[in-house]
């Protein structure tokens, strides 16, 4: 067969995608739901979100969000530690509680045949958990343990220090959600039990099911498992504080004499997501450093070969969080790293990006967006953001619309105010040796030795 | 009971040039998966030229005679695709997941390189992606705590030129010392229809898009089968041991053993023990290790499904002040009882309950529901063979499984690997 094979095929014709109808059954005292039926396969997802997370965590407590999610399943009023993991494996089930800045998570799903009782685990465990205090002493044994352990990963830590440098001392995205080791080691059993007992009512509380089940099977199975729920006990603690104004450009080198490779993070403050910029500013991340074909990771990975892999993140928090590059890179080629990371930075927010550059980056965007909704919990966690970030009901069907409308004077105006370079937070963690005298060009240096490393 | 759910219908189809396709059209989502399998990976190559499948790998993403260097990457983000590529032991793939209307774009990409890559070669495209693999090497491995383990583990189970011997992704001598003529090789030898599998999974007509699959790679012609690997015969003698420190506060101990390959009932004994003695807070060696006597943080094991023979490989960290001796000895107290004594049966319907369920997730992704194919027919030679293992599941008793264990896990035929904090941080070896 002869044909030419020096073009790319034309594509045929599109078959549009639409996210799910979902119901929006109302449960009077209860929680939020939203039920999206999948009926083609047996299987059915819940989650539970108490819709306030990590960012309300006293700074001399941070870890406390993630270490009362990590105790929700640790025990209920009729079941022990091991007694809840024994019924859910029974089940052939899969369990699992998370915390992130902006919620927490109680996720239970197996087949839909199971589902009564994955409805009343799920809601014992979100709502009447007893976080007994001898089981808080294992937990925190652990994320004790868990913390030493990262602070090895250089990743983390690089992390972690430039959130550090980013929002200081007094704001909790300062910090990993993990929190600190002190933060973690000052926690008691009454500290969690308010925590629980802030976030715990019905007006912040989501049920999200998806898969082979119905509106009317989920109501009547809420208005069971959810009844009787006193809900609102404690206060909730207060909302976090603005982020502290940056001041200018600061460079910490993370001192590791051996290490192999230097791992990177710049970083600056970002927009909320509820931001009316955000999309505009998801979009010149994109281009930036959010794809493989990204100005950052063409130039720095496929043009210098400096690096395996570079990479920038928006936050995407109901706060301020943070906008960040990084990679791992020659530790030889760590200046010249930083200098090209600052160059593409400018070059972003100097100038609107051409035309087939925004083109290709809104389509990805669009295109790219049914494959995370394969699955249940891909779907289940895109509900949940319409809880969490309060977004209309019809969030999803207008994404393609409000990202199409997107200019490149929208993108330069995003970018303009996420890329600037002269109040970032630059960090290392590497040889200090080899890396002061290629990183002092970049703003005031600091070198501190690396608590974490082993016996230092 | 849940096998009802697991049965899914596909099409097998062979071109005259040797190439498998697999169709398994589904149309829940209007996107398709194209999954291209080649049956080669590290233990096609030899000691001296390690690292090369993985490299290889690389430069399948630095164009070919109609695609610009990045072009693959470029063609496919601009229009909403997810791509990639992996490399293991036994085989390579590349994979794309692309809406669906675009299918005819993924085909044409991934025949353009089956069929004419050696044309856009240059020893500047390589000489970069040898930088990249380096640094690949050193974020992964050497810059990252435990990194080394898994190759030292490996490099001890098995012997001196087993294919299995030397870390997928390579040294850094051999990485450094690849050469153009070397990729033009390694291209000719594995890189032909008649080495590849072409799974796809989603919304398209079956006779349609096989179609395309003729239009695209019919023309590519066949080659030679790639050398055959040789094992050796010879066996280590005796446990293995070693230590190595790292910049880690918790000390981990891993064990290994070699078990009968991946698509035996054997293997999926191995499997099932796996998830009995260590999935899930229930589990034995969770219970006892990390929930009872705290000597843990965490705890797994795990079957690997590799094609020559499969490994079973048993891993514990530690908390700060646990002596990796103890963490090893409560381990070898589990191993052993799984020797002598049976699983009761309600565990056992709890691990088949957990497999299965696990099972049935993993199905709802075109991409990984490709793969699950994709394994079947390269390294079992039959799509439909994905199904034994879960046949395998429901048929396996505890009392074969004890007879698995007695038979493979013995403590005089294994590699034991211990990582513990450096003394001195600032010094490490080079």
């Amino acid at each position: 067969m002869s044909f030419d094979r020096s073009l790319p095929p034309p594509p045929a014709a599109v078959r549009p995608f639409r996210f799910g109808r979902w119901e929006s059954p109302r449960l009077e005292g209860g929680p939020r739901i939203m039920v999206l039926r999948e009926p083609g396969v047996p299987l059915v997802h819940l989650e539970i979100v108490l819709g306030i997370g990590a960012d309300r965590d006293p700074v001399d407590r941070r870890g406390l969000t993630a270490l009362g999610a990590g105790l929700l399943d640790e025990g209920t009023a009729g079941l022990d530690a091991l007694a809840i993991a024994g019924t859910v494996e029974q089940l052939g089930a899969s369990l699992e509680t998370a915390a992130d800045w902006d919620g927490v998570y109680v996720a239970i799903s197996s087949l839909s045949e199971h589902l009564p009782a994955l409805l009343e685990l799920g809601a014992e465990i979100a709502l009447r958990p007893s976080l007994p205090a001898g089981e808080l002493e294992r937990l925190r044994r652990l994320r004790l343990a868990e913390l030493a352990h990262r602070a090895s990963q250089p990743d983390f830590v690089a992390g972690v220090h430039a959130v550090g440098l980013v929002y200081g001392p007094d704001h909790p995205y300062g910090a990993s959600l993990l929190g600190t080791a002190e933060g973690v080691a000052a926690i008691d059993a009454g500290e969690v039990r308010a925590w629980h007992a802030a976030r715990a009512r019905p007006e912040l509380t989501t049920l999200v099911a998806v898969g082979d089940t119905s509106a009317e099977e989920i109501v009547a199975l809420a208005r069971e498992h959810f009844a009787g729920w006193p809900g609102g006990a404690a206060a909730l603690p207060p909302r976090p504080p603005e982020p502290p104004a940056a001041p200018s450009r600061r460079v910490l080198v993370v001192d590791r004499p051996g290490a192999d490779q230097t791992e990177l993070r710049i970083a600056r403050i970002g927009p909320a997501r509820g931001a009316p910029e955000y999309l505009a500013a998801r979009l010149a991340n994109l281009l930036l450093g959010g794809k493989f074909t990204s100005r950052l990771n063409l130039n720095l990975r496929e043009r210098l070969g400096i690096t395996y892999g570079v990479h920038s993140t928006l936050g995407g928090r109901r706060g301020r969080g943070p906008f960040s590059v990084s990679c791992a890179l020659d530790t030889e080629a760590a200046g010249r790293g930083v200098g090209e990371i600052l160059a593409e930075m400018d070059r972003m927010a100097s100038a609107p990006p051409p035309a087939e550059e925004l083109e290709d980056g809104k389509s990805y965007l669009t295109g790219t967006f049914p494959y995370r909704l394969q699955s249940l919990d891909g779907l289940a966690d895109h509900l949940a953001t319409v809880a969490i970030y309060d977004r209309p009901d019809d969030y999803f069907d207008s994404l393609p619309g409000r990202i199409a409308s997107l200019t490149a004077e929208d993108v330069a105006r995003s970018a303009a105010d996420l890329l600037r370079t002269d109040d970032l937070a630059i960090v290392a963690v590497g040889p200090a040796a080899r890396l002061a005298r290629q990183l002092e060009p970049f703003g005031a240096l600091e070198v501190r030795s690396d608590p974490a490393s082993p016996s230092s | 009971m849940i096998h009802r759910h697991l049965d899914f219908p596909f099409v097998r189809h062979r071109l005259a040039n040797g190439l498998e396709v697999v169709l398994q059209p589904d149309s829940r989502l209007p996107l398709v998966t194209v999954d291209l399998w080649y049956h080669v990976g590290s233990k096609n190559e030899r000691p001296g030229k390690t690292g090369f499948a993985h490299l290889f790998e690389h430069m399948l993403f630095q164009g070919s005679a109609n695609v610009d260097t990045n072009g693959h990457f470029t063609h496919l983000q601009k229009i909403g695709g997810v791509a990639n590529g992996s490399t293991s032991h036994d085989r390579t793939n590349y994979y794309e997941t692309v809406p669906a209307h675009h299918l005819e774009l993924a085909l044409w990409l991934e025949a353009d390189r089956m069929g004419f890559l050696l044309p856009a070669m240059t020893s500047a495209k390589l000489e970069n992606q040898r930088e990249v693999v380096m640094n690949e090497r050193r974020q992964r491995v050497d810059n990252q705590p435990y990194g080394r383990a898994f190759e030292t583990l490996n490099e001890l189970l098995f012997p001196a030129g087993h294919p299995y011997h030397w870390p997928v992704i390579g040294t850094m001598e051999d990485i450094a010392a690849a050469t153009l003529a070397d990729v033009t090789a390694f291209f000719e030898a594995h890189y032909r229809p008649n080495n590849a599998v072409l799974t796809l999974v989603g919304d398209f007509h079956p006779d349609s898009a096989l179609a395309l699959v003729e239009k695209y790679f019919a023309d590519i012609p066949g080659g030679d089968p790639p050398p055959p690997v040789a094992t050796p015969a010879a066996s280590h003698a005796g446990e293995r041991r070693a230590v190595l420190e790292d910049a880690v506060r918790l000390p981990r101990v891993y064990a290994a053993y070699r078990v009968p390959p991946f698509g035996t009932s054997a293997w999926t004994a191995a499997d099932v023990l796996a998830t009995a003695l260590a999935s899930g807070k229930s589990s034995p060696m969770y219970r006892d290790l990390v929930y009872g006597r705290q000597i843990a943080q965490n705890v797994s094991v795990a079957a690997l499904p590799t094609e020559l023979e499969g490994s079973l490989v048993v891993a514990a960290t530690g908390h700060p002040e646990t002596d990796p001796d103890e963490l090893l000895g409560a381990l070898d107290e589990h191993l052993e009882r799984a020797r002598r004594e049976a699983l009761a049966a309600r565990d056992l319907e709890r691990c088949r309950n957990g497999l299965l369920t696990a099972y049935v997730e993993q199905l709802q992704r075109f991409d990984l529901r490709a793969d699950i194919l994709a394994q079947a027919t390269t390294l079992l030679g039959e799509p439909g063979r994905y199904a034994d293992r879960l046949l395998e599941y429901s048929r396996v008793s505890p009392e074969d499984i004890r007879a698995f264990a007695a038979a493979t896990l013995a403590p005089e035929d294994r590699a034991v690997v211990t990582v513990v904090p450096r003394a001195d941080p600032g010094r490490r070896r080079t």
